[in-house]
């Protein structure tokens, strides 16, 4: 049995069971799925029954599903433009792709299309030897991956959505994409009838994108500092909480490498630290201490706002149209489950092992490539050379056949 | 809703109920009314366009009396059927500025009440944030609702404070936005609320002979500006780019893939500068997955040839910003043009370096190739 054939059966077993969760608004929404073996996109697909729905995913088990985020009046019609737009989940999307980590450099590679030389972590713009601008890339997911996208979903939904949005946790649907990170979706009429500038000004403003200094209160005035208060809401707020803890933790090494100060200067700020602190802790707005001078102290701020923002996918939450990850589905490229959380179960949520559906029926495969380190469940598997063969848990079987560097045998 | 609201504020949802009964049952009755009924309302409204073509902000005179009420309804009307998008914004920023006024001298009370008429939840707040008052706070998604057309950096909503889904406002804040409402209400008047109705409102004694005023007003006193881009007498486009583009440009020569939405606004701004579609299509071929049946299928769907007819424009400023491809503090390539904020679209800053480079003597009409200048207007802190 060749490897599509195999993942399918596999996903078969797992729709026959049923008892798949059906989107909120479900005879409004388009389906569009991936079938295994073809190629583009089957679009324009709407279900009358959930038992319609239940057994279309048994019959063709497809290697991806999506649902529109969009509501329609007809969200079977083939034109975009005759299917009556009603509105459209507000949707956040954090992907690990986007966001740079150390682990890249371990797992990841690339390989230049024209002359072969190769690297490890994301390819270049342009190849270093023959500034051919194409390659192959291989890019994996690991913990350490998933880590990063949990803490900006975590950071997103708590210093967001929550606090300056005003919505409950329970008006955040968070979904495990089944991949690289996490969905949060807004089903609120409001928000779901924005359209695309409204919601890139949310965008903007979680991005803080925009932000202007002055606006929000930062000056100098008659030679002093003013800055902002603990207190204030928005984003002079955030900025002030970000400083406190930035300067509690702040090493002369962290004003050389990320700030680009001189040594001369790091140094000065380093001595202006326990003054700037008390003042920052007691919501004391005026910021003028010796030995951080107010250009610096702009520097610092500005610095501050880029860290603050949560790292998310942007033209995903512009989109008033998109198709996103059908909750309870398969993702082809791990076999995991598409899984709906509630906004306080993430932080237990554990992606390499809460989406599994597979059980550990153990199941022989030969790797195809090289394969980097990888954990299923509770299993950690060191690499993989290529052509080695294996048994591995039907689980991680099915992840590393998806994951494309393995063959069934 | 006090009568007093409706004639002050006739464009709120609830003054119908003040409109005579014919309005609200048939529009074309009404209409025929109209001079018979409200003999006053041409003088108005002819007061009105004159203030809006001599671009006058505040109509200082403009108190509200019984024609008020029934001006906004025509106004709409007549600007609908007279279609020139010129007077229409001029006469709706007029118009809506001095509403602003008269809702500025309310009580915050009175404000409250008439943004809820509109259904926008406004809550009255008096909360103090860095020693200012902030009277009211408004939800959210009624906030970027307007706040979304105005460039002010005051109005982005990464510069508010925001907290619980609401946004803090003082008074003339909220005034504001209610001013944008109605600005845009009256230059969105659908077309159709006109259909049927021309031929009607011509037969009325005294709208032919006002139409016509309208139309010698317009030819008095408005400066027009044209729209379009007038590239005669530069050869060398590429001078004009603004640094968004310039990074691009460098980009597609060196033959570097560009992404989704990079391909997308490269494409659109150089259609919009008058780029043939051959042009275009030649760029993009140092791409290293160039494939021209796609490419050219793609770029003549971008320059309306193909598809639903639609010439695309190409992406704003703020989008552009948002989707991390501003460059205008780039070090290699930024423009203080754009750095200052004056701009707010690529197409605008073309507009406007040319319009300096006129003004300097560049690239006059009737001039042939390009001038040694030319290379300057777009060079980082030059050109203005």
């Amino acid at each position: 049995m060749g490897k599509e054939a195999y993942l399918k059966k596999m996903f078969q077993a797992y729709y026959s069971h049923g008892g798949l969760g059906t989107p909120s608004f479900f005879n409004n929404r388009e389906f569009a799925f991936v079938q295994w073996g073809k190629r583009g996109m089957f679009r324009h697909r709407a279900f009358e029954t959930d038992v319609d729905y239940w057994r279309y995913m048994e019959k063709f088990a497809p290697q991806h599903a999506y649902v529109s985020a969009a509501l329609y009046q007809k969200p079977d019609n083939l034109d975009m433009d005759e299917k009556g737009w009603l509105g459209c989940d507000l949707i956040f999307d954090i992907d690990c792709d986007h966001i740079p980590t150390s682990c890249k450099e371990r797992h990841d590679s690339w390989t230049c299309k024209q002359c072969g030389a190769s690297g490890r972590g994301e390819h270049p713009p342009i190849c270093p030897r023959c500034q051919y601008p194409r390659f192959d890339s291989f890019a994996w997911v690991c913990d350490e991956c998933l880590e990063v996208s949990k803490e900006e979903t975590i950071k997103l939904c708590e210093d967001f959505l929550v606090p300056d949005l005003g919505l409950s946790p329970s008006e955040i649907r968070l979904v495990f994409s089944g991949h690289r990170g996490y969905h949060a979706h807004v089903e609120l009429e409001d928000y779901r009838r924005m359209n695309q500038e409204e919601r890139r000004e949310l965008v903007d403003y979680i991005r803080g994108t925009g932000i202007s200094l002055n606006v929000l209160g930062f000056r100098k005035m008659s030679k002093e500092t003013i800055g902002f208060s603990k207190e204030t809401p928005g984003w002079a707020g955030k900025i002030a909480k970000f400083l406190e803890g930035f300067f509690l933790h702040i090493t002369e090494d962290t004003l050389l490498d990320e700030l680009k100060f001189t040594r001369q200067r790091a140094s000065s700020v380093i001595a202006g630290i326990p003054e700037i602190l008390e003042r920052i802790q007691s919501g004391n707005q005026n910021w003028t201490v010796k030995g951080i001078s107010h250009d610096a102290m702009r520097e610092i701020v500005e610095y501050a706002a880029t860290k603050i923002a949560p790292d998310i996918d942007i033209p995903v939450s512009l989109d008033t149209h998109r198709l996103i990850r059908l909750e309870d589905s398969l993702h082809g490229k791990t076999g995991f489950r598409v899984v709906p959380l509630r906004a306080n179960e993430i932080d237990e949520f554990d992606p390499f092992k809460d989406p599994l559906v597979f059980g550990d029926t153990p199941t022989e495969v030969e790797f195809t490539r090289d394969c980097p380190e990888f954990r299923v469940g509770d299993e950690v598997f060191d690499g993989f050379d290529a052509h080695s063969v294996v048994e591995l848990p039907a689980s991680a079987a099915v992840f590393v056949l998806c994951k494309g560097v393995a063959n069934i045998t | 809703m006090k009568r007093q609201d409706a004639i002050k504020y006739p464009w709120l949802p609830a003054a119908r109920d003040f409109f005579p009964q014919e309005l609200s049952q048939d529009i074309r009755t009404w209409v025929a009314s109209i001079p018979s009924k409200h003999p006053g309302l041409y003088h108005l409204a002819y007061h009105l366009f004159d203030s809006a073509v001599q671009r006058v902000e505040v109509i200082p005179d403009f108190r509200p009396n019984p024609h008020y009420l029934m001006l906004y309804p025509f106004v709409r009307l007549f600007l609908a059927l007279f279609g020139n998008s010129q007077l229409t914004f001029q006469v709706a920023n007029t118009y809506s500025k001095t509403t602003n006024d008269m809702l500025n001298r309310e009580r915050e009370s009175d404000i409250l009440r008439i943004s809820n008429y509109l259904g926008w939840q406004v809550e009255e707040r008096g909360r103090i944030v860095n020693a200012r008052k902030y009277h009211f706070r408004i939800r959210v998604f009624d906030y970027v609702r307007y706040s979304v057309l105005m460039r002010d950096p005051n109005w982005k909503l990464t510069n508010k404070y925001l907290e619980g889904g609401y946004v803090l406002l003082e008074k003339a804040g909220l005034a504001r936005l209610l001013e944008e409402h109605v600005k845009w209400e009256i230059i969105n008047t659908k077309n159709i609320e006109a259909d049927g109705l021309s031929d009607l409102l011509r037969q009325e004694p005294g709208f032919e002979e006002f139409w016509h005023e309208v139309e010698e007003l317009i030819r008095e006193k408005q400066v027009r500006f044209s729209t379009k881009l007038d590239l005669e007498g530069f050869s060398d486009k590429h001078a004009l780019f603004p640094p968004c583009v310039k990074v691009l440009y460098q980009k597609v020569t060196r033959g570097q893939n560009l992404g989704h939405l990079e391909r997308l606004f490269f494409a659109f701004f150089m259609l919009n500068m008058e780029y043939t579609v051959d042009d275009v299509v030649d760029l993009f071929r140092n791409s290293p997955d160039f494939d021209e049946k796609i490419a050219r299928y793609q770029i003549e769907h971008a320059a309306g040839m193909r598809g639903k007819g639609t010439k695309y424009k190409a992406h704003g400023c703020s989008k552009l910003k948002s989707f991390g491809l501003c460059y205008a503090k780039d070090e290699q390539f930024g423009h203080e043009l754009c750095a200052s904020g004056k701009v707010n679209h690529p197409v605008s800053f073309v507009k406007k370096v040319l319009w300096l480079m006129r003004k300097k003597g560049v690239g006059k009409k009737n001039t042939t190739g390009p001038t040694s200048n030319q290379g300057e207007a777009c060079g980082k802190g030059g050109g203005a």
